[in-house]
């Protein structure tokens, strides 16, 4: 298992983790902290911790539902100094809803939810959705290929995030982790 | 007012569906807090444009420097500055200064908190004070008796070869097994009763038993699977209440410092005698028994008897503990004082199972993860807050 090599201190394998997941871990922070500065910051922290304590580290799942489950919890943290917390998940369905579809081994759960809720939207918004999201194209590319105007992407993909949370949040339940 | 605000407000107020409570309290959040107001406006223009940062514009490549700095290269530089130029000692200090601040504090103090282990001070007839500890055997001799200690076991073995009057004397020779905080031990007595005694725990006990009864006193926490001896009852005296028992197995939990007294039995039954009512409790397996000293009542419930013995095999399991009752049982094991700060909820109810080898760090890490609360370490002083 990778995470056993870097309990025994391996350097490449550390590396090869930290380009793979370092981007996706930065975006995914965003869904809590929106600015990319907090997020890089609060991402290496994350991976500092990592190596400095990997002798320490017992891990139970996926390394991948752990990098993103610390991050997740860093980022509380940091909201709890805000005095802001997130009782139904808003932040996390947020940010998966806004995560490329690379993420879907964080929760595959709530990732089927998307799909099978992105599935449900009207025709166009899908469509656009499908294009910003899962293609990871720019509303620009999206509103010419199309053959709409900039504006109306940007709605469509308000109201598909809209649709999509409120159905989601009704199919999803608190964890409080422990 | 809470003084936490769910973000879900702001997810409705973008989408107008606040009501008037809603909007008051977001208000009041935001007053005077520039940061908060900052972070109002972030969310908000992430959830009306979704997100800003393209995977394919992060700097892999020059966040890998900034830790690889951190994490290879400024160890060495750190040793090298000893001897080298002040201009390099003032940017190892901005460094170093730069670390202490994104380090956690779980990562920089808990080291002097461990996980207890087996360690006693055995007091002997005559006084004599013995030291039990792991990975060194002890033989001592009582009268009649001999005493052997593995370190992480003690046994009391009759000799066999003694006068019967002699035997009576020794039932009047009492012996005392004294547990500190942090520590553990097990106990096989003269009569093949075995006790497992938790950390700040005492137990007293002659060195033989009477023909007509068995009484030991315990102040703490023990599991005792007494040895049956028909018409010859065990006897147990705690500040509260006496348990008497022919053979069975059960968990005492009698600390002065708590108001609760709590038996909960295994198999077989108890009795138990309360101090203040003289009232008697019969107990059957898988129940339990507390007694409030504070307002002098005692109530029987039905348990799982496996989360209250747990800690003999070595583990934890809270089920809907408090958190107060949670730090309790830990700075008994893991020996630290605690204080919570205001504001704290020290009636929150938490799940959960530990390894009573586990870190302490790692116990406080799952425990912030909750996201309930956080802990500041002094010392061997834990602050939550």
């Amino acid at each position: 298992m990778t995470l056993n090599k870097i309990k025994k201190n391996n350097q490449d394998v550390f590396e090869a983790l930290f380009e793979q997941y370092y981007p996706h871990l930065v975006k995914f922070a965003e869904g809590y902290l929106h600015d990319l500065q907090s997020c890089e910051d609060i991402v290496q922290s994350f991976f500092i911790s990592l190596w400095t304590n990997s002798d320490k580290l017992s891990i139970t799942s996926s390394p991948k539902s752990y990098f993103f489950t610390s991050v997740k919890n860093l980022c509380l943290n940091k909201l709890r100094d805000l005095k802001v917390q997130d009782k139904h998940q808003v932040l996390y369905i947020e940010s998966l809803i806004n995560s490329d579809a690379e993420n879907e081994v964080v929760d595959p759960e709530i990732f089927r939810m998307i799909r099978n809720a992105v599935d449900e939207l009207p025709p166009q918004m899908a469509e656009i959705f499908q294009k910003r999201y899962y293609e990871g194209k720019q509303l620009k590319e999206i509103a010419a290929e199309l053959n709409i105007v900039e504006g109306t992407v940007k709605t469509q993909l308000f109201r598909a995030r809209s649709t999509l949370r409120d159905k989601l949040q009704k199919s999803t339940k608190i964890i409080l982790v422990f | 007012m809470k003084n936490k605000l769910d973000v879900g407000i702001i997810w409705k107020k973008i989408h107008r569906q606040t009501n008037d409570l809603e909007e008051k309290e977001l208000a009041s959040w935001m007053k005077n807090h520039p940061e908060r107001q900052e972070f109002y406006k972030k969310t908000s223009s992430y959830f009306e444009t979704g997100s800003q940062i393209e995977i394919k514009d992060i700097d892999v490549s020059s966040a890998k420097k900034k830790i690889y700095f951190q994490l290879f290269i400024l160890p060495k530089l750190r040793f090298f500055a000893r001897g080298a130029a002040v201009f390099i000692g003032i940017a190892v200090i901005a460094f170093l200064f730069n670390e202490i601040q994104t380090k956690t504090i779980s990562e920089k103090f808990v080291k002097r908190i461990e996980p207890g282990s087996s360690k006693a001070t055995l007091i002997l007839s005559d006084g004599s004070r013995h030291t039990l500890e792991e990975a060194s055997n002890k033989k001592l001799k009582e009268k009649g008796t001999i005493i052997i200690s593995s370190g992480k076991q003690l046994n009391y073995e009759a000799l066999s070869s003694e006068k019967s009057e002699d035997l009576r004397q020794l039932t009047k020779r009492y012996n005392t097994l004294n547990i500190p905080r942090g520590g553990e031990f097990f106990l096989s007595l003269s009569d093949g009763t075995k006790v497992w005694l938790n950390a700040e725990t005492r137990l007293s006990y002659p060195i033989q038993f009477e023909e007509k009864e068995r009484k030991v006193e315990l102040i703490g926490e023990a599991y005792f699977e007494v040895t049956p001896h028909n018409d010859r009852p065990f006897r147990i005296v705690t500040n509260g209440q006496v348990i008497e028992v022919l053979g069975t197995s059960f968990n005492v939990n009698a600390y002065p410092d708590e108001d609760l007294i709590s038996t909960t039995l295994v198999e077989g039954s108890v009795k138990i005698k309360v101090d203040e009512t003289g009232q008697d409790i019969l107990l059957e397996p898988g129940f339990q028994c507390r007694i409030d000293k504070s307002n002098k009542t005692s109530a029987v419930s039905k348990v799982n008897v496996l989360n209250f013995i747990a800690w003999k095999d070595g583990d934890y399991v809270f089920d809907n503990e408090t958190l107060e009752e949670m730090m309790s049982t830990l700075s008994r094991w893991y020996d630290f004082t605690y204080s919570f700060e205001n504001n704290i909820p020290r009636q929150l109810r938490f799940d959960g199972k530990l390894k009573r080898t586990d870190k302490f760090e790692e116990i406080l890490t799952i425990i912030e993860n909750t996201n309930e609360v956080k802990f500041k370490i002094e010392e061997k002083n834990v602050i939550i807050y």
